[in-house]
């Protein structure tokens, strides 16, 4: 029983940190049809900016968090105005995709420059463990998957409830009609940009705590984040999130008990989904920008 | 010197063609006959002059030439290393050391190869610690800058990334990586290092003797480096003496390790055994702390200098009881202290490196001096059959005839410590003290 609460308290946590990375990616392909693939860029960007003010010049964890959040946003409405949108006029899928593959070289090299290539860390903001029915797991790993819970319903309920959310999903289902009704698409891309930088940089945040930092994390995680916004369909929140789940679960349990093969594992499911339900588990039809 | 010449020679030139002199060459003759007998004398007397003064300055010029010819050369060094990726924390504390060690032997007038000086010049390269990194960097070293050695290099997916370029292009390399294998089929890469079997074997020894372990698990990075450990960990699993809980492989790049430590600590290990990168080992003390783990860590691995950024990572009360390769001035020469006061003068946050990354370089150094020669083959015969003194009291000889085919193998002695507080570390005992 131990074991078995060990192993899902072990997998919700990997599953979270894959949702926080997913969902600000979808969120921007369902409106801007663009595959960012600088996200992990924008997420290593936000735990560096942690980094810079909280180790390096003593500001309060919290504070150095809003303003990681503050900068990350502010990055990626510049990355909008100044690389996304331009590349929307471009008639080959591949140009954008090329000069956002520029981009997230550029921050990366940015950042080896500022910080060096080594790995660094902001150290644990919180300590201690908590033991659930025998199962131990730390307080800082707790609190990652209540954030991730709060910005995952925050998201949530923003898309459903707000006017915003309602005019994003009015652009993504039909972004001719939708501006016809008076719903601005540069205004809503731009919202769209700095909503997704926000997670990435909260993610950034919340998460730099549990591990170590390097300028070169990002190519990795934006490629897992990938794989989820695509199982899950793309453009899905809700398919995000589930397919977070999921992911993290197969290989949580792959990697305890069958070892690093599990990652091989966790891609024939993968396949196995695509093959029955092309689209993700929750996607709708879509065409690349 | 030589424009000293010109200008003579120039001042000669000056004279003959009505100069700024006494007599006006350029002047009409004088009917006087006394007086052209006079001006001969003189025409005479000049062109003597003349051709003392050109003697002269092609005396002095030779001079000049030979004695450009007896100013330094450079002997370049390559210096593959990765300062990006998981084991950037190693490359960029060898740049920093290597670098001094520059600095140290420039200041003491390089090296002497049949009366010709050489200053030492390091080119660094990154290998990013993968294959094709490896292999981009050699290319860069070799064919774009030129250098006549390589030299620090570490890390058995790097190095088999290079390594057929130094045979194709007989470019010798005396490197450090532990893992790495010295083959026949790759004659110029000489290791100067200990092996990372001589590495366990002297961690288990001390774990087994001073600290009282009796079980060990091993958690290596799945990669090149991760299985080479393991073959040989199941190897010499008799010599080692220690119950082998699990071998455990992680992906690498991995940074949750929660997965595999909350099923494999179950097995209730003395000590646990790591063969990952630095970062990764910082966050396995950390989260098998978190899980409840009170035994010893052994990293059979250099750690990085700076200990402070590093215990960031694991956290200053985990990282008690993490026994790794770290510094211990006692264990070096005279020769060995003095670099080592450079090391830290440049290299002030990484005070835990240990220079037995850098004593490849000297080796190569004394090698070259001895063999008198920049030619590769007569280096390698010096290495094969000369003691060298080192940065450690010990002195060095090569082997490894039995063991890899080839006699390209230097063990150097290496330095085992316990972190036990913040920046703090205690000695345990070297290579040669734990394995008579």
């Amino acid at each position: 029983m131990t074991g078995f609460l060990q192993l899902f308290l072990n997998c919700l946590v990997l599953s979270a940190n894959y949702i926080l990375l997913a969902v600000g990616l979808t969120l921007i392909f369902g409106i801007l049809r663009t595959l960012n693939f600088a996200h992990g860029s924008l997420y290593i960007v936000g735990a560096y900016i942690v980094y810079a003010l909280f180790k390096m010049m003593g500001v309060n964890y919290f504070l150095a968090m809003v303003a990681a959040i503050i900068g990350v946003a502010g990055l990626g409405i510049f990355l909008e105005a100044t690389v996304l949108f331009p590349m929307t006029k471009q008639k080959s899928f591949l140009t954008s995709l090329n000069a956002i593959l520029g981009v997230s070289m550029v921050i990366e090299g940015a950042l080896a420059f500022i910080f060096l290539g080594e790995d660094v860390t902001i150290g644990s903001v919180v300590t201690g463990t908590v033991s659930i029915f025998g199962a131990t797991l730390s307080v800082e790993r707790i609190l990652v998957v209540i954030l991730c819970g709060l910005v995952m319903l925050g998201v949530y309920v923003w898309i459903q409830k707000t006017k915003q959310g309602i005019a994003i999903r009015a652009l993504a289902e039909n972004p001719r009609v939708a501006n016809m009704q008076g719903i601005s698409t540069r205004f809503i891309r731009f919202l769209v940009i700095a909503i997704s930088s926000t997670v990435a940089g909260v993610a950034g945040a919340i998460i730099t705590p549990l591990f170590y930092l390097n300028p070169y994390m990002g190519g990795h995680l934006v490629f897992k984040a990938l794989v989820i916004v695509a199982v899950g369909g793309m453009g899905s929140v809700e398919g995000s999130i589930l397919a977070g789940l999921l992911i993290g679960f197969i290989e949580g349990i792959g990697l305890a008990y069958i070892g690093p093969i599990a990652e091989a594992l966790s891609f024939v499911i993968i396949i196995a989904i695509f093959l029955f339900r092309p689209r993700g588990l929750l996607g709708v039809e879509y065409e690349f920008h | 010197m030589f424009f000293l010449n010109l200008y003579v020679l120039g001042k000669f030139v000056y004279f003959f063609k009505c100069g700024n002199v006494k007599i006006n060459m350029c002047r009409k003759r004088p009917r006087n006959k006394k007086i052209k007998e006079g001006i001969m004398l003189r025409k005479k007397f000049f062109m003597k002059a003349g051709g003392v003064l050109l003697i002269g300055a092609i005396i002095l010029g030779w001079g000049w030439i030979i004695e450009a010819k007896a100013e330094s050369k450079i002997l370049k060094l390559g210096a593959i290393n990765p300062f990006t990726g998981p084991a950037a924390p190693w490359g960029l504390q060898n740049k920093c050391y290597m670098e001094s060690l520059q600095r140290f032997f420039n200041e003491r007038g390089g090296i002497t190869v049949k009366g010709q000086n050489y200053k030492i010049e390091l080119i660094f390269a990154d290998d990013k610690y993968t294959v094709v990194g490896g292999r981009a960097a050699g290319e860069k070293l070799i064919y774009s800058d030129k250098v006549d050695f390589l030299v620090n290099s570490f890390g058995a997916e790097p190095i088999s990334g290079w390594a057929p370029l130094s045979v194709k292009e007989k470019k010798l390399a005396v490197i450090q990586g532990p893992t790495w294998v010295p083959k026949p089929e790759w004659p110029y890469l000489f290791r100067v290092v200990s092996s990372d079997n001589e590495r366990a074997e002297a961690l288990c020894s001390l774990m087994r003797e001073k600290l009282g372990c009796k079980s060990v698990l091993y958690i290596a990075t799945d990669d090149l480096v991760g299985k080479l450990a393991k073959e040989t960990a199941i190897k010499y699993e008799e010599k080692r003496a220690l119950e082998v809980k699990d071998f455990v492989m992680v992906p690498p790049g991995t940074t949750d390790f929660y997965p595999f430590l909350s099923k494999a600590l179950k097995t209730n290990p003395d000590y646990l055994h790591l063969k990952v990168p630095p970062g990764s080992a910082a966050l396995i003390i950390k989260q098998s702390r978190e899980l409840g783990f009170k035994g010893y860590i052994g990293y059979p691995t250099s750690m990085p200098g700076d200990l402070e950024k590093w215990q960031g990572i694991a956290g200053v009360e985990a990282s008690k009881g993490f026994v790794a390769i770290m510094i211990s001035p006692d264990l070096y020469s005279p020769l060995g202290a003095e670099v080592n006061k450079y090391c830290e003068k440049d290299c002030p946050t990484q005070k835990m490196t240990d220079l037995s990354a850098t004593m490849g370089t000297h080796i190569l150094l004394q090698a070259i001096e001895k063999a008198e020669s920049l030619d590769p083959d007569d280096i390698l015969k010096v290495l094969r059959t000369t003691e060298f003194q080192s940065f450690q009291k010990v002195p060095l000889r090569a082997g490894g005839e039995k063991t890899f085919g080839i006699k390209n193998h230097m063990t150097v002695s290496v330095p085992y410590s316990m972190i036990v507080g913040k920046n703090q570390v205690k000695y345990l005992g070297s290579y040669q003290e734990l394995t008579p």
